[in-house]
């Protein structure tokens, strides 16, 4: 059993969330940041999207209750198991009654503790994930929480080199393609979002990272029907500041959206803090 | 962009994992979307979200690019709309914004609720919640806006009108439509049960009162 004593910002459960459910408005929910999600489990030997916690800026603290192998990926923070440092991407072991301790990281959001075997509380709908969205799954974790771990994998610490930093610094790129909705758009309003740089702005959590920079209009001023939403849509409100939808966003959405961002650049963007820059790169289209 | 069919209206990519396909109206978004399931490789999908009027398919692009050479062609079949299942929702008339419906529209407050009670409504997609459904058949005379600014919480089995559909609030949330009533009867969605939601998209609802 993992003991939670401070859950930071936010610790949340998250595996790879609710799929075959998005027509009854279940969202998928699931790691924000998937790669470093998936990496762990790999670390680890385990099952693929087996639950890990996942934690935001830090100020984490946990107690084993039992020996229990862990790692450490995502963003990366200053972690110490009672006393002794602990480097991210390695598995160790921790004996009964250590504490891990993260501090904030000095750069990205996210930070996964996963264990062998996953932690194991009783899934909802098919996923174990928190769904900071609409509610489904258990609640974001809180002190005093205790959390049940599976059974260990047979063959745990698999060597990678696929370890991958979701941290850089320097402006990012997104790489994305046009539409469903580019032609709701002016051509001024389509220039503009592949050349300005974008600001991620205040407003970001596991649905969506609202971004600053020029206004985007639309050619006029019809109402969008609801339709169904992709992971990385670049959602374009009245504001004209659009909103990159992110792990936990809703199946559906009424606003025009100017574009999809590939989904392995989505864990890029889910790892990037407030005043982070980021411009948006067009990829051809192959059929 | 692959030529489309008599009820689809457009069919376009959405990034790397997703399909959607615009058609002419609600009753063709049910039959695309059975129309859909109904395909031997509807297993290749991950999702298959109807709305307004539009259903999105989601997965990987050998599966979507068959499918939108395969939706291009399609004929709808007008008995593929339905799955010609009745579902009886008790409902009490009592809701906050009755009386303003009733005077927005005309009315008296008895005739918006038999104008509603007595319409013929389906299942059109569901949306904004878990296990929220939006039911096609408002009539034309009640047909009104949302709210301009919306409540902060409207409570749970609330029955919502605008325009011309009609939804149950499965749980407390922020809602902008007019409340005319409330379910009473069994729960519509229970996330412990396999599946989790009575209603199904192109289900007939009859709206009762109980005595």
């Amino acid at each position: 059993m993992i003991e939670i004593v401070r859950p930071g910002w936010e610790a949340t459960v998250q595996d790879h969330g609710r799929c075959g459910l998005a027509h009854l408005g279940v969202p998928r929910a699931g790691a924000a940041d998937r790669r470093s999600f998936d990496l762990g489990n790999r670390l680890l030997g385990n099952a693929v999207g087996a639950a890990a916690l996942e934690f935001l800026l830090g100020g984490f603290v946990v107690r084993f209750t039992a020996a229990t192998t862990f790692v450490i990926t995502g963003a990366p923070v200053p972690a110490a198991l009672d006393d002794r440092p602990m480097a991210s991407d390695t598995w160790t072991y921790a004996r009964p009654g250590q504490r891990l301790t993260a501090g904030p990281p000095p750069d990205g959001l996210r930070t996964y503790l996963g264990v062998g075997g996953g932690i194991a509380t009783t899934p909802v709908l098919g996923s174990r994930s928190t769904d900071t969205l609409s509610g489904m799954g258990p609640g974001r974790l809180v002190a005093g929480d205790v959390l049940p771990v599976g059974p260990s994998p047979r063959a745990p610490g698999r060597p990678t080199d696929v370890v991958w930093s979701p941290c850089r610094p320097g402006p990012s790129v997104l790489r994305f393609r046009w539409g469903p909705r580019h032609d709701w758009f002016t051509s001024a309003a389509r220039e503009a979002f592949v050349a300005s740089g974008w600001t991620v702005s205040t407003q970001i959590d596991r649905v969506g990272a609202r971004l600053l920079g020029p206004k985007l209009t639309t050619i006029d001023e019809r109402q969008l029907p609801s339709e169904g939403q992709l992971l990385g849509s670049v959602q374009v409100p009245p504001s004209g500041q659009p909103i990159v939808l992110l792990a936990n966003h809703a199946p559906t959405g009424g606003y025009p959206v100017i574009g999809v961002v590939q989904q392995a650049d989505v864990a890029v963007l889910a790892q990037l803090p407030p005043g982070r820059e980021l411009r948006f790169s067009p990829q051809r289209v192959r059929r | 962009m692959a030529e489309p069919g008599a009820h689809v209206l457009a069919i376009r990519d959405v990034g790397e994992r997703g399909l959607l396909v615009e058609v002419d109206t609600p009753a063709s978004v049910r039959g695309l979307a059975r129309w859909v399931h109904a395909q031997e490789r509807a297993s290749e999908l991950e999702e298959v979200v109807p709305a307004a009027r539009t259903v999105f398919l989601t997965g990987a692009a050998p599966a979507l690019r068959w499918f939108a050479a395969a939706v291009a062609a399609v004929e709808l079949p007008e008995s593929e709309h339905s799955t010609g299942r009745a579902v009886e929702i008790s409902v009490v008339y009592d809701g906050d914004d009755l009386a303003d419906v009733a005077t927005r529209t005309g009315l008296s407050v008895a005739e918006v609720i038999s104008h509603h009670r007595d319409a013929e409504h389906v299942v059109g997609f569901f949306g904004f919640s878990p296990g929220q459904a939006f039911l096609e058949g408002v009539p034309p005379v009640l047909r009104l806006p949302r709210h301009a600014s919306p409540r902060t919480r409207v409570p749970p089995d609330s029955l919502g009108i605008a325009n011309e559909f009609t939804t149950i609030y499965p749980r407390a949330s922020p809602g902008g439509w007019n409340l005319i009533g409330r379910s009473v009867g069994m729960p519509l969605w229970d996330s412990r049960k396999t599946p989790p939601n009575v209603l199904q998209v192109g289900d007939r609802v009859i709206f009762r009162e109980p005595r």
